[in-house]
């Protein structure tokens, strides 16, 4: 039996070019469907990976109890010694906590293009390197205590217009100017960083944003959060930091991931009819050789498993040109969306999908073809001119 | 109406690759309107070529061919096109009917290009189908019908404009011999009722009971032969 | 037309072959419809944007005073200033995301062609807790005149410290091409008396109606200017460019929309040209056979374009219409809060349609049709 579909499928596979072009049908359907949905996707995708990778799972997150979104936060300055001195936060090499007073502030900048867009500025206090080892500076230097100076991060510099070193940037209390730039290889470049408490005091804020904490170990979370949310003084959600990066990157990147399968469905549904059609055709162009192959005592089963190889080898074929396309045009380029710069991806995984996809199409579509291939009547096709 | 036919001095030669391949060297030929001649010859001789000069399918590399008055070998392709809508009707050995189309549909399409009304166009596909003794099949398919009664409908279509002119490419090539002698009495019938001049290619020996004249080719050259039968 | 039946004849001559690629045309017409449709939203947002209205909002985040208002309205050339603030919460779940904008009562002199009536909008002034809803978050809430609604609000607090701040719909009101998923207005008013103390007397936003169009940019910088130096600086942007989604995004979505629905063409395109270059290769003899009877190379021809045309133009109108189809069923299956634009089949778009509808059945007859044109009909007869 796998002999005989052996056989069959290499003398289908043989008669290819004389049906180049009705076989290019399916590989233009597949190569468009899975080009464009990983186009689309590689955008999704790409924002998805520079939110998770913002979330670190040593660190948690402290948060007004109820919100979703970070600048809806407020942690009051009476409460931030309580929640630094809680047990399971790590402690830096003279025994402090490594706890982060956070203040998220937006600023106004101008993009690369000259339109009007803004940023994210952060507060970090004095332990706010210790909890983010990743920042690192690679300009200038870092901004100090008390002073009002901030540095950006290498996606603002990308970003937006008057990044550089020296450049100023107004807030409320007049010009800060950026002393230095600094890279964590997420989507924190896209931001400023200053001194929490001369923010403070710009901002005529009476909180903090959130907190930050670095976590004595992975499993300290439960500790940490059991004694946050059983102090009666405090109204929090602690929340594991990769965890929250996670929700936040898989809600922003929801409308869009929507909207690169709903176009992968349609196309796909599209190029299956496509399939189908060809799939026809082919067995049209083939019956004699078909109906020979069944009189010379040849299987039904073969023929028909032959025509759906053939239908999966052009789909196939189809959607790794297609996949091919969408990598070497999109993978890897600089794209923004609101503040977020990030790095669109187009990922093994991703390519793997659209070769199930293209699969899965194939199957469909080479469905009812196969089986009329299968129930060819042989004497009227040896006879038909 | 009828139409005369005269070819003078006709020389035709086919392109194979780089090889010219001469089929008519000068040859002349007069049909009087109204004839039936029936046109014999071994493959090749050049009997199909005669037809589509004088059918207007084809030129002539030399030479005047002239039909009803007019002069083939002047007109462009696109005039010889118009020519034929109403001067023409062609039967082929294999029908050449429209698969999809009904028989009234197959015998209505040279009415397409008039500007005839729906009903009038209705009104003479049926006389034609009635000619031909199809009348009652108007609806069928090819598909449904056997090789005699496609060949009728081929002959329909090619009355159905009044054409003074039939040319016929083998027509009884694939019918068997009750059917054909049938097909060639319905075009006897044409030549001596409706006055029609018909020029036949054909190798059906039974041709010559039917035709008002016999001609053979031969390496290029027209024969007469005699009529068995006066 | 009188050769119709022809026409129709030969794409009916093999009735599966004519389903499929209308069927797979129409796909990608409903593609086409979904992207160029979500292009002629966006265009229709901007052209609705007024030139003569401004958004004027915190620089660097946060509330503002309400105060403010009558400074902004106070300048040469602005005519009335209003303004709202946000109340995002849920219903019941978390994930029943809404948000209520809390209007003051001058909005309606600001923003005068949204479809409520003045008496409408009366409504919840005399209600203080009334809610105007419209009808696509009704429906989806199951929402009608009279019922109360609590929404959990944890950015708001009460002067409570509680964050469930109850509604009551007065009237279900028309929705409006900028909200995607319809809206709810409330009373400025009800929150900010029931709020925290250090949160009253704050709003989000103004809207801010300039006198003459022309100066709406310029007073747009004057008013970032006169407040520069304030305990609130304040960033203004102006309507029209607020309602461009490329420049709120960064990101030309309007290209990727076309891209899109070219890439879908393209697949279109193939498969037909490819259909009809086979059928014309089946039926050459049958195409001499209509020269000898009397038919013109551009008769003929005319005859295979329209065997490209009817299933494409066909096509393209169902697809169209599939596509105002999942149009107006999607936002009811969209997660609430996703800023999703809902295309929407204008004119243009069905215009467009034709157009790409006629173009992929030109170039799919072009090279049978030059074959055609060359035929030497002897030889095409002959080659049986």
């Amino acid at each position: 039996m796998l002999r005989q579909i052996w056989i069959v499928s290499v003398l289908n596979f043989k008669s290819l070019p004389s049906r180049f072009w009705q076989s290019m049908v399916i590989v233009v359907g597949l190569a468009a469907t899975i080009g464009v949905m990983l186009s689309m996707l590689s955008v999704s995708a790409g924002m998805r990976q520079a939110y998770y990778a913002s979330g670190d799972p040593n660190r948690a997150i402290v948060v007004t109890k109820g919100v979703e979104q970070e600048p809806q936060s407020t942690i009051a300055r009476n409460q931030a010694p309580l929640i630094a001195v809680a047990p399971g936060i790590a402690k830096d090499k003279d025994g402090k906590p490594l706890a982060d007073r956070t203040l998220m502030t937006s600023v106004p900048l101008l993009r690369k293009d000259g339109s009007k867009g803004f940023t994210t500025m952060r507060g970090l206090s004095d332990k706010g390197l210790g909890v983010r080892p990743e920042i690192k500076i690679v300009a200038g230097r870092m901004f100090q205590a008390g002073k009002r100076e901030l540095i950006a991060g290498v996606g603002a510099q990308l970003m937006f217009r008057h990044m550089q070193i020296g450049d100023k940037v107004i807030l409320p209390d007049g010009e800060w100017p950026i002393v230095g730039i600094y890279k964590t290889g997420d989507q924190l470049e896209g931001q400023l960083l200053g001194d929490t408490e001369t923010l403070v005091t710009t901002l005529h804020k009476s909180a903090y944003t959130t907190m930050l904490v670095r976590l004595a170990s992975p499993d300290s979370l439960d500790t940490f959060k059991k004694a946050m949310t059983t102090n009666p003084a405090l109204s929090v959600d602690v929340v594991r930091h990769s965890d929250w990066y996670r929700r936040v990157g898989d809600q922003t990147t929801f409308a869009l991931t929507l909207l690169g399968y709903v176009v992968g469905t349609v196309m796909a549904i599209g190029a299956l009819f496509g399939c189908v059609n060809t799939m026809y055709a082919a067995i049209s162009t083939r019956a004699r050789e078909i109906a020979t192959l069944r009189a010379l005592g040849y299987g039904a089963f073969p023929v028909a498993v032959s025509v759906m190889l053939e239908a999966v080898l052009l789909s196939v074929t189809g959607a790794l040109i297609g996949a091919g396309f969408a990598w070497v045009f999109y993978d890897g380029k600089l794209d923004l969306f609101g503040n977020v710069i990030f790095h669109l991806s187009v990922s093994p995984h991703q390519i793997e999908l659209g070769v199930i996809w293209a699969v899965v199409v194939a199957i469909l579509g080479g469905l009812l073809p196969s089986v009329r291939a299968a129930r060819l009547p042989v004497v009227d096709a040896l006879r038909a001119t | 109406m009828s139409a005369a036919i005269s070819l003078r001095n006709v020389v035709k030669a086919y392109k194979r690759g780089k090889e010219s391949v001469p089929v008519l060297h000068g040859l002349s030929l007069e049909i009087p309107a109204g004839q039936f001649v029936s046109l014999m010859g071994p493959s090749g001789s050049g009997k199909t070529t005669i037809l589509n000069l004088v059918g207007g399918l084809d030129h002539a590399n030399s030479g005047e061919v002239i039909v009803g008055g007019e002069h083939l070998e002047t007109l462009s392709g696109g005039q010889l096109t118009k020519w034929r809508a109403g001067h023409v009707g062609f039967i082929f050995q294999f029908y050449n009917l429209m698969p999809m189309l009904s028989a009234a549909g197959n015998v209505e399409l040279p009415l397409l290009l008039t500007n005839l009304s729906k009903s009038e166009r209705a009104r003479r596909v049926e006389i034609a189908l009635e000619i031909v003794g199809l009348k009652d099949r108007a609806s069928h398919k090819p598909g449904e019908m056997s090789g005699g009664q496609q060949q009728r409908v081929g002959i329909a279509r090619a009355i159905v404009a009044d054409p003074p002119l039939l040319l016929c490419d083998e027509p009884t090539g694939d019918l068997d011999r009750a059917t054909a002698d049938e097909i060639l009495s319905l075009l006897q019938q044409l030549n001596r009722q409706h006055n029609k001049t018909i020029l036949m290619v054909t190798h059906d020996p039974k041709a010559a009971d039917h035709a008002s004249r016999l001609l053979e080719t031969d390496k290029g050259q027209l024969i007469e032969r005699a009529l068995a039968t006066a | 037309m009188k050769y119709l039946p022809l026409v129709w004849a030969a794409i009916m001559r093999k009735p599966t072959r004519a389903i499929l690629t209308l069927l797979s045309v129409m796909l990608a017409f409903t593609l086409f419809g979904l992207t160029i449709g979500m292009n002629a939203t966006f265009a229709k947002v901007q052209e609705d944007a007024r030139d003569d209205r401004i958004f004027a909002f915190a620089r660097f985040g946060g509330l503002v005073p309400i105060a403010l208002e009558r400074q902004i309205e106070g300048m040469p050339g602005v005519e009335k200033v209003a303004s709202s603030s946000f109340v995002g919460g849920y219903i019941q779940e978390p994930k029943n995301r809404v948000f209520v904008v809390m209007m003051d009562e001058n909005i309606p002199k600001v923003l005068p062609e949204y479809p409520i009536t003045p008496q409408q909008w009366q409504l919840i002034r005399d209600t203080r807790q009334g809610m105007l809803v419209s009808k696509m978050q009704a429906d989806r809430w199951h929402l009608k005149v009279g019922d109360a609604v609590v929404i959990v609000s944890p950015a708001v607090k009460k002067l409570d410290g509680t964050t469930s701040w109850t509604f009551k719909v007065v009237a279900v009101t028309p929705d409006m091409s900028i909200f995607g998923q319809g809206y709810m207005f409330g009373n400025y008013d009800y929150m900010d008396k029931a709020r925290l103390l250090s949160d009253q007397g704050k709003t989000g936003q103004f809207r801010v109606k300039i006198s003459d169009p022309s100066k709406t940019p310029e007073i747009a910088e004057r008013i970032v200017s006169r407040f520069a130096n304030s305990s609130t600086p304040l960033e203004s942007i102006t309507e029209k460019v607020a309602f461009d989604v490329s420049a709120g995004t960064g990101m030309d979505i309007a290209a990727v929309d076309r891209e899109v629905a070219l890439a879908g063409m393209f697949m279109v395109l193939f498969l037909t040209a490819n259909g009809l270059a086979q059928a014309v290769r089946e039926r050459f003899a049958e195409f001499a056979t209509l020269k000898t009877i009397g038919f013109s190379d551009n008769g003929v021809i005319a005859l295979v374009f329209a065997e490209a045309a009817l299933p494409c133009l066909l096509g393209s109108g169902l697809g169209i219409g599939l596509a105002a189809i999942i149009s107006n069923v999607m936002p009811k299956f969209l997660p609430p809060g996703q800023g999703l634009p809902i295309p929407t089949m204008t004119v243009m778009v069905f215009v467009w349609a034709g157009l790409a509808a006629a173009f992929v059945a030109f170039a799919s007859s072009a090279l049978p049709a030059l074959r055609l044109r060359r035929m030497d009909i002897a030889t095409a007869l002959s080659g049986r």
